[in-house]
């Protein structure tokens, strides 16, 4: 039987095929989103092998649960880092759990002048100017968490500011960028 | 804490929520919230669209990894055994509808494509019974909720029940540079809507008409007019190897004037 070719499909068609066990479309998925997956989860964990782990658990979720993708939420791509991401923490966080139970010391977020200039680099333009808009008392906050997977209350103690006031500062942050973004049509 | 004091908590967390930077009790204090609050639920949409361009890069795939992945895939999928069992009976079912060449006349081939649907009816219902009796029902639900979420962004319900059917044919329609300027979905009874439609507008003067092609030939299924519309219909029957788009002049033509602004392949 000929199948319309999984490369021809639109995102959200690509899932509908995924819904009826098409392999391909699920390569094909893999294919266009499996970097940038692969891209976030390494640059959360640090670590290749770990980040490989989590590129399988997300297209792997995907195909036993393509039903939990609404593209009237947003674009493949975003909810598939989203789902990297959150993996990505998991991975993290479980490991200085791990580090604290066996007594060893956590290592701090060393370097992190450092690895946020190493980031400008790689995002694109529009974004590296919507991060680099806002004042550093949001955009510090934003960073230790999304990329340094930390909650807002240990962003609160590594920065020595109430709990508070690190939750409103990433929500306002996240404000602006947003109508940064969308005025420049990255995101709406 | 009253239904306000929830609101303002979560509120006050939809920022570390969209950045996974919430603890676990916290984190299903705002699912359970979002679940009801459309406000706070487009906030972190917005949030988590900021969230992924930050966290979108252009890095290749990694080698390899596929390989691993596809290795493991009839583990995860649902039931080992029976998945390979609804695959196929997925397949038979939509292979009833696969398109043929005839050259036939549209009498015949109208017959032909009749006896075809009820061949093929009979035989979803068939998968469906058989997927009933294997409680394996919700594999064939997902995929009628998936087409359903494919279409949500407002097809009328003609077209919606046309992709809610498993056995649909979805037909891109690309300009010859590769854009996508439309897409057509085909019932099974060989029913066609307009999906989507980024045509340009034309002057009044001239129109958008819709071609199959039969045969090597293009047999004209309509005029669009000069703004194509979402959810118009029309009849491309299962002969159609393509589906075509020139511009004409108002009235239309009898056979394509110049070459077709947007093409797409009709395949099951």
């Amino acid at each position: 039987m000929e199948e319309e070719q999984a490369s021809l499909l639109s995102d959200a068609q690509l899932v509908v095929a995924v819904g009826r066990f098409r392999e391909d479309a699920l390569a094909e998925v893999y294919r266009r989103h499996g970097g940038a997956i692969y891209g976030l989860a390494r640059r959360v964990t640090g670590d290749g092998a770990e980040a490989e782990d989590v590129v399988q658990e997300v297209i792997l979720r995907l195909w036993s649960r393509p039903d939990a993708f609404d593209p009237s939420r947003g674009s493949l791509r975003s909810f598939l880092l989203a789902q990297s991401h959150g993996r990505a923490v998991d991975a993290v966080r479980s490991r200085a759990a791990r580090q604290r139970r066996e007594g060893r010391e956590v290592p701090t977020p060393s370097g992190y002048d450092i690895e946020h200039q190493v980031w400008d680099l790689v995002l694109a333009d529009q974004v590296a100017k919507a991060i680099s808009s806002l004042p550093e008392e949001e955009r510090a906050p934003i960073e230790l968490a999304y990329f340094g997977g930390h909650t807002y209350r240990e962003v609160a103690v590594l920065l020595s500011q109430p709990e508070g006031t690190v939750k409103s500062r990433i929500r306002s942050g996240l404000r602006k960028m947003r109508g940064v973004l969308a005025d420049s049509g990255v995101s709406g | 804490m009253s239904d306000d004091t929830v609101h303002d908590e979560v509120e006050s967390l939809l920022g570390a929520y969209a950045l996974d930077a919430v603890d676990d009790d916290e984190r299903a204090l705002v699912e359970s919230h979002l679940e009801g609050c459309p406000r706070c639920r487009a906030e972190v949409d917005a949030f988590m669209e900021v969230a992924a361009a930050l966290g979108n890069s252009i890095d290749p795939v990694p080698p390899e990894l596929w390989a691993r992945i596809g290795g493991r895939l009839d583990l995860s999928a649902p039931g080992d055994a029976t998945l390979l069992e609804i695959r196929a009976k997925a397949r038979q079912q939509i292979a009833g509808f696969a398109p043929r060449r005839v050259g036939a006349g549209a009498t015949a081939v109208a017959a032909r494509w009749q006896r075809r649907a009820m061949v093929a009816a009979a035989a979803a219902a068939a998968v469906a019974l058989a997927l009933v009796s294997l409680s394996l029902s919700n594999a064939n639900s997902r995929v009628d909720q998936l087409q359903a979420l494919a279409a949500a962004r407002g097809a009328g319900a003609a077209a919606q029940a046309a992709l809610a059917d498993p056995a649909h044919r979805l037909v891109e329609l690309r300009g010859p540079g590769g854009a996508q300027l439309a897409t057509v979905v085909v019932s099974p009874s060989g029913t066609g809507y307009l999906l989507a439609s980024h045509f340009a507008p034309l002057p009044g003067t001239q129109t958008y008409q819709l071609w199959a092609r039969i045969d090597s030939r293009p047999i004209s299924l309509g005029l669009l007019g000069p703004r194509p519309a979402r959810d118009a219909a029309f009849t491309v029957g299962t002969a159609a190897s393509a589906l075509l788009v020139t511009v004409e002049p108002a009235g239309g033509t009898v056979r394509p004037s110049g070459s077709p602004v947007a093409v797409g392949p009709v395949t099951a």
